[in-house]
């Protein structure tokens, strides 16, 4: 058997990368020695380009995602954490930028337009946040409830005190990653389908259960 | 089980031969009798879908690596169900890498048993060449070393493609005599593809028929199919696997007595149910389960379906049905790896085996 190298557990999946010949890039965990989650951005192609989509990818995730690179490669969080869900969510974003494009981590505020207004995350400490906004429109607290629940879901964070706060496991600010998962905490079942989607993807049904 | 003394060591081939006739093997062959075919494996040797489903080089190259890389005794390249129903002019949807070619059901191309015409120049058919092509080129690379299982459409599953799923079950119950006359016309279509893989050097056929256990029953099975598949084992003279997806444990006992060499069984039947049933008659290839296990679990999980598999006889071993394309490499070669490590510490097995 060839081809296969140890890469760890493959957490998520690229299937086709439309900003590089369609090829399937993978995500892989594994523990290093210190037990710390880290992570490999990986694509079995040789094709021309590959291994510069891969480093650009990877590139992505550290400056939205604030991820630190290893001299053998992997990417890991400094607070040593593995954030799991955040890394599969900051990974397949990455992969939504063409390699070469201008990237920079995002705000942490943005306009809102279900609501009409502007929405503020602000950090607390203690890997603590809160959703707000400048505004004392009727509803705006339903919509900030919703904006946290979204941003806990999409990186399996707890709940605090208030309804309109987030928290991370390890107590540590990660402001980047909060500013990457925002746009998308706004519309969170949007993501889920999404989720769904490319999970029944590639599955052969029978013709009986076929819809075409 | 039962165990005698240690069978000489055998190339993959020999024992899938072996193990799809009940005799002696060294070890449990893990194979595919419908695809193992991912995403990450086109990758690996630039065959990508829907090519690889219409161009022989690249299908050889993506079947090869369920030997080369995952480790199987086997490599199946016809990945999809649907190169018949092309050659026969069914209307096509050939999809994109990551997802599997269908034939649009919606689009029927026949209506009565008269509308049905296996073309003259059938077998010419460039989808249907393709498959011929790529057992030719497997068979030119792995020589007398790996079994090589095609695949030929049984007139169940041609008769959902070409009258539509719909239509095909309503006129089974309107009118059986048409339904008959219907799959009478169809099989030529499953023997000369069949006979045609075999010319062209596969040792095995897969026949996937899909009276599937959510719309037809075992008794449906036995009035429509079973002498049928009787007599493709007389007419297609390689051991042939009966692929049927669902619970089919109402017709195992049929599918039994068809002289079929094996029966691939879907994870929704218990394998030790499933062997208690077909109780030798013919083998038994299964079951590990696709959309839960090799698809959304891990490694170990992976590992305690083969064993369970392994634990009740099971003689040859591999994915329940085509596993999602998506499906990890890590999860598939743990098939293989799984059933050598059991194998090292259980003593050979020599079927008949279900005599527990």
């Amino acid at each position: 058997m060839a081809d296969t190298a140890d890469l760890g557990d493959r957490i998520e999946l690229l299937s086709m990368d439309k900003h590089c010949d369609e090829i399937s890039v993978g995500l892989y965990e594994h523990p290093a020695p210190d037990g710390v989650a880290e992570y490999l951005v990986h694509c079995y192609s040789q094709k021309d380009g590959v291994a510069a989509r891969l480093q650009f990818i990877t590139s992505a995730m550290k400056i939205m995602g604030d991820m630190k690179q290893t001299a053998e490669g992997r990417l890991r969080f400094a607070c040593r954490n593995g954030h799991r869900r955040a890394c599969q969510r900051l990974f397949l974003e990455a992969g939504k930028f063409a390699t070469g494009e201008a990237l920079e981590p995002r705000s942490l505020s943005i306009y809102d337009k279900k609501s009409g207004i502007d929405i503020i995350v602000e950090s607390g400490g203690s890997g603590g946040y809160g959703v707000t906004a400048v505004s004392d429109d009727d509803g705006r607290e339903k919509r900030l409830k919703a904006i946290a629940g979204g941003l806990r879901k999409l990186a399996e964070m707890a709940e605090g005190d208030a309804d309109n706060q987030a928290f991370f496991a390890c107590g540590q600010a990660h402001d980047t990653l909060i500013g990457l998962l925002l746009p998308r905490a706004l519309n969170v079942r949007a993501v889920l389908r999404e989720e769904d989607a490319a999970a029944s993807q590639g599955v052969l049904s029978a013709p009986s259960a076929q819809s075409v | 089980m039962k165990q005698t003394s240690p069978v000489k060591a055998m190339t993959s081939r020999q024992r899938v031969m072996a193990a799809l006739k009940r005799e002696p093997v060294d070890r449990t062959p893990v194979i595919n009798p419908t695809s193992v075919a991912t995403v990450e494996l086109m990758d690996m040797v630039d065959a990508p879908f829907p090519h690889a489903n219409r161009d022989a080089p690249a299908m050889a190259r993506l079947a090869a690596t369920g030997h080369t890389v995952l480790g199987f005794d086997s490599v199946m390249p016809v990945f999809s169900i649907i190169q018949e129903s092309s050659a026969l002019g069914c209307k096509m949807q050939w999809e994109q890498k990551d997802n599997w070619p269908t034939v649009r059901m919606n689009e029927p191309i026949w209506k009565v048993p008269d509308d049905i015409h296996v073309p003259s120049d059938y077998l010419s058919h460039p989808d249907i060449v393709c498959v011929l092509d790529a057992i030719r080129l497997l068979r030119k690379e792995f020589g007398d070393d790996v079994a090589i299982i095609g695949k030929t459409m049984g007139p169940w599953s041609l008769g959902y493609h070409c009258f539509g799923v719909e239509p095909f079950l309503l006129m089974s119950l309107d009118n059986p005599g048409k339904t008959m006359q219907c799959l009478e016309r169809m099989k030529e279509a499953t023997i000369q593809f069949g006979l045609a893989q075999i010319d062209a050097g596969v040792d095995a056929l897969t026949l996937p028929d899909h009276a599937t256990g959510d719309l037809v029953s075992g008794e449906y099975y036995k009035r429509f199919l079973m002498d049928m598949h009787s007599e493709f084992v007389s007419d297609i003279p390689v051991p042939l696997i009966l692929h049927i997806c669902g619970r089919t444990v109402d017709r195992m006992d049929y599918i039994a007595q068809t002289g079929m060499a094996a029966f691939h069984f879907d994870s929704k039947n218990s394998p030790s149910e499933s062997a208690e049933i077909v109780a030798d008659r013919i083998s038994l290839v299964g079951n590990i389960n696709n959309p839960e296990t090799l698809f959304a679990k891990n490694p170990e999980d992976v590992r305690a379906e083969v064993i369970k598999n392994l634990e009740s006889g099971i003689q040859l071993v591999g994915p329940e049905c085509a596993i999602p394309l998506q499906t990890r490499i890590e999860n598939l070669v743990e098939i293989p790896k799984a059933v050598r490590e059991w194998h090292s510490t259980h003593a050979h097995v020599h079927p008949p085996s279900h005599t527990h």
